[in-house]
C-alpha cells in the first residue's frame, strides 16, 4: 500500500476541546509521520490525556479535525478503532482473569480471526516473556508484569498506531528501561507508529519527536535535540596552566569568545562534543574541562516559563491507588 | 459475528469473576440460607398463614427472589468498577457498539444471577421443600426474567452512579423496598391502601407471585398477568439501559 495513509500516521488540525467553561485542548495542530515515536510532553493537566481520548475516540473534538492511520475519528470511528491499539494510564487487565484469559478476552472483542489467535497469543506471551506465568492469574503479577501483559495484549490485533497514556507512571527505573527497549524494538520490527504522553522527561528522551503542551497549547515540536537547542547554548568550562594565552587561542583557533569566570574560562559552542574533539591538540596544559548541555527540563522551562512538577494527586486518584493496593494484597 | 462474540466474551469474563471470587459465591449461598433458616424458622413459630402454607416454604420465593435482586443489581453496577478499573475503556475504544457493550453487560449480569437465584433452589429440601422437575424448570424461567429485569436495571443505575460508594444508597433505597413490597416476606393481601398500591406497582411482586404459582403456593394474580408484567419490566428496563448508557 503506498497511501498518503502509510506515510501519515495521525494528522491533527486546529483541535478544540471544551469542557464548559475550560478549554482543555486549545487550537492543537501536529502530524506524525508513520514509523515514528512521537512524544506529547507536558504537565499533568495540559490536555494530554485529553487529546489522546480524542484521537481514540472516547471523546468527540469541539472543534478541528484529527485522523488515525487516514481515518477520521468523528466520520470512522470504527476504522480508527481497528487501526489502533490504546495502553491506559492506569492499568487495565483483569486481576481475576490469567494472563492468557486476558488475551483471549481481548482477541474476542477486537475480531481477531479465531484461528490464528492460539498462535498469536503464544508469540505475545512469549515475546514478554509471560510463557511460563500465562495461565497464572494477573493477581499474582508485579506491575511490571501487568505492564508488558498491556503492551502485548494491544498488540494482538496488529493495530497501526500505538497509543500509550503515561506508560511508565508509577514503574520503578529498571521496568521503564525495559518497556522501552521492548518499544524501540517494536518499532524496527513492525514498523509501527507510536504515540504517547509523558510527563517524565527522561521518557521523553525516548522520542523521535516531542511536542510540548502546556495549558492545552502546543508551545513547540521538534527532536529532543532540537528543542534543547532552543532553549540555550552548550557551554564549555575549563581551566588551564595559563588562563591569558589559552583565551588567546581559543578565539583564533576556535572562535569563541571565552569569559573568565571564578570556576574559570567560560565560552558557548554550538556542538559540544565536536568542539572536545577538536581539543585534542591544544598547545596548553588542560587541567579541569566540562560541557554543560541544556537538558529537555531547561527546554521545557524556557518554553513555558516554569517546570513540568506533576501536581499533587487529586483526592480520586488517592482513593483508586488505595483501593487498587487492598486488591493487590 | 464479532458482536455476538464480543457479548459472550463480556459474559464469560464475568462468570468466571463470579466462580473465583470465593467470597461472592460464599455470599449467594449465605444470604437466602440466613433467611431460610433464621427468619423462616423464627417467624414460623409465630405467624400463621391463610391458605395452610408454612412461613418457611412462604419465604422461599421471597429468599430466591431476595438473592436475584441483590445479584442483579450487584452484577449491573458492576460496570463502575469496570470504569474505575480500566476495563470499560479497553472494552469501549474497541470495535464493537455501544449496543454490544450494554447487551453483554446486562447479559452477563444475568447470567451470574440467574446461577446465585438457582443456589438458592438447592436449600429447598432443607426447609422441606420438594420441588417436582417441572416446578424446578418454572422457577428457573422466572429467575432468567427477573434476573435481566434487574441487571438491566443496575446497568441504568451504572450510568448515573460516579462512585461504587453509591451502591450502598441503591441497597436502602431500591433493593430493600422492592423487596420488602414484593410479597417475598409478608401476603399481600390485607395491607393498607397506600402499601397495597405500592406493592401493585412494584414489578418484583409479580415475579414473587409467579414463583408462587411454580410452587404450587396460594398466589393473588393470574400467570398470564405475572408474565406480562415480568416480561414488560425486564425489556423496559434493557431499552433504558441501551437509551442511557449512549450518552456515556
Amino acid at each position: 500500500m503506498s497511501s498518503p495513509a502509510t506515510t501519515t500516521a495521525i494528522e491533527v488540525q486546529r483541535l478544540v476541546r471544551r469542557f464548559g467553561e475550560l478549554t482543555a485542548v486549545d487550537d492543537v495542530s501536529f502530524r506524525v509521520p508513520s514509523g515514528q515515536i512521537f512524544g506529547l510532553l507536558g504537565p499533568n493537566g495540559a490536555g494530554k490525556s485529553t487529546t489522546i481520548k480524542i484521537l481514540c475516540t472516547l471523546l468527540r473534538p469541539s472543534q478541528g479535525t484529527a485522523q488515525v492511520a487516514g481515518h477520521d475519528v468523528v466520520a470512522a470511528p470504527a476504522a480508527v478503532r481497528r487501526s489502533l491499539g490504546l495502553i491506559f494510564q492506569d492499568p487495565s487487565v483483569d486481576d481475576r482473569l490469567t494472563a492468557r484469559e486476558n488475551l483471549k478476552i481481548h482477541c474476542m472483542i477486537y475480531g481477531v480471526p479465531r484461528s490464528e489467535r492460539r498462535a498469536r497469543m503464544d508469540d505475545a506471551l512469549s515475546w514478554i516473556g509471560l510463557t511460563g506465568e500465562a495461565d497464572q492469574r494477573v493477581r499474582t503479577f508485579s506491575g511490571g508484569m501487568r505492564r508488558r501483559l498491556e503492551v502485548a495484549r494491544a498488540l494482538l490485533h496488529r493495530p497501526r498506531v500505538l497509543f500509550l497514556d503515561e506508560p511508565t507512571s508509577g514503574l520503578d527505573p529498571q521496568t521503564r528501561r525495559a518497556m522501552w527497549d521492548r518499544l524501540h524494538e517494536l518499532r524496527e520490527r513492525e514498523s509501527l507508529t507510536i504515540f504517547l504522553t509523558t510527563h517524565y522527561m527522561e521518557e521523553a528522551e525516548n522520542c523521535d519527536r516531542l511536542a510540548i503542551i502546556d495549558h492545552g497549547k502546543l508551545v513547540a515540536e521538534g527532536s529532543p535535540g532540537e528543542l534543547k537547542r532552543r532553549a540555550g547554548e552548550e557551554r564549555v568550562t575549563l581551566t588551564t596552566a595559563d588562563d591569558a594565552r589559552a583565551t588567546q587561542e581559543l578565539r583564533t583557533r576556535f572562535g569563541v569568545e571565552p569569559q573568565p569566570t571564578e570556576r574559570g574560562l567560560e565560552f558557548a559552542v554550538s556542538n559540544g562534543e565536536e568542539f572536545l574533539a577538536r581539543l585534542g591538540h591544544f598547545p596548553i596544559e588542560l587541567r579541569r574541562l566540562s560541557l554543560q548541555k541544556p537538558t529537555l527540563e531547561d527546554a521545557f522551562i524556557a518554553l513555558t516559563g516554569h517546570s513540568i512538577r506533576p501536581d499533587e494527586a487529586s483526592s480520586r486518584d488517592v482513593l483508586r491507588r488505595m483501593v487498587r493496593m487492598r486488591r493487590r494484597s | 459475528m464479532n458482536e455476538l462474540e464480543a457479548m459472550w466474551a463480556l459474559t464469560w469474563r464475568d462468570l468466571v469473576r463470579f466462580l473465583r471470587d470465593r467470597s461472592q459465591v460464599m455470599g449467594a449461598l449465605a444470604r437466602p440460607l440466613l433467611w431460610l433458616v433464621f427468619m423462616g424458622k423464627g417467624l414460623s413459630a409465630s405467624v400463621h398463614l391463610s391458605g395452610g402454607v408454612g412461613y418457611q416454604h412462604f419465604v422461599f420465593a421471597g429468599a430466591i427472589a431476595m438473592a436475584v435482586l441483590f445479584g442483579g443489581m450487584f452484577q449491573g453496577v458492576t460496570i463502575i468498577w469496570d470504569r474505575e478499573f480500566g476495563f470499560l475503556k479497553e472494552v469501549l475504544v474497541a470495535p464493537i457498539s455501544r449496543i454490544t457493550i450494554v447487551l453483554g453487560k446486562t447479559l452477563s449480569g444475568t447470567a451470574v444471577t440467574i446461577v446465585q437465584g438457582c443456589l438458592t433452589l438447592v436449600f429447598a429440601p432443607l426447609v422441606g421443600l420438594h420441588l417436582t422437575l417441572g416446578a424446578g424448570f418454572a422457577l428457573v424461567g422466572v429467575i432468567a426474567i427477573l434476573s435481566l429485569g434487574m441487571s438491566a436495571m443496575g446497568v441504568v443505575l451504572a450510568t448515573r452512579m460516579q462512585t461504587f460508594e453509591g451502591f450502598g444508597i441503591i441497597s436502602n433505597f431500591v433493593i430493600m423496598p422492592l423487596y420488602f413490597l414484593s410479597g417475598g416476606v409478608f401476603p399481600v393481601e390485607h395491607l393498607p391502601r397506600w402499601m397495597a398500591v405500592l406493592v401493585r406497582v412494584n414489578p418484583v411482586t409479580y415475579g414473587v407471585d409467579l414463583m408462587r404459582h411454580a410452587l404450587a403456593q396460594p398466589s393473588v394474580f393470574g400467570v398470564g398477568l405475572d408474565l406480562f408484567v415480568l416480561l414488560g419490566f425486564a425489556a423496559a428496563m434493557v431499552m433504558l439501559a441501551l437509551i442511557w448508557f449512549r450518552r456515556e
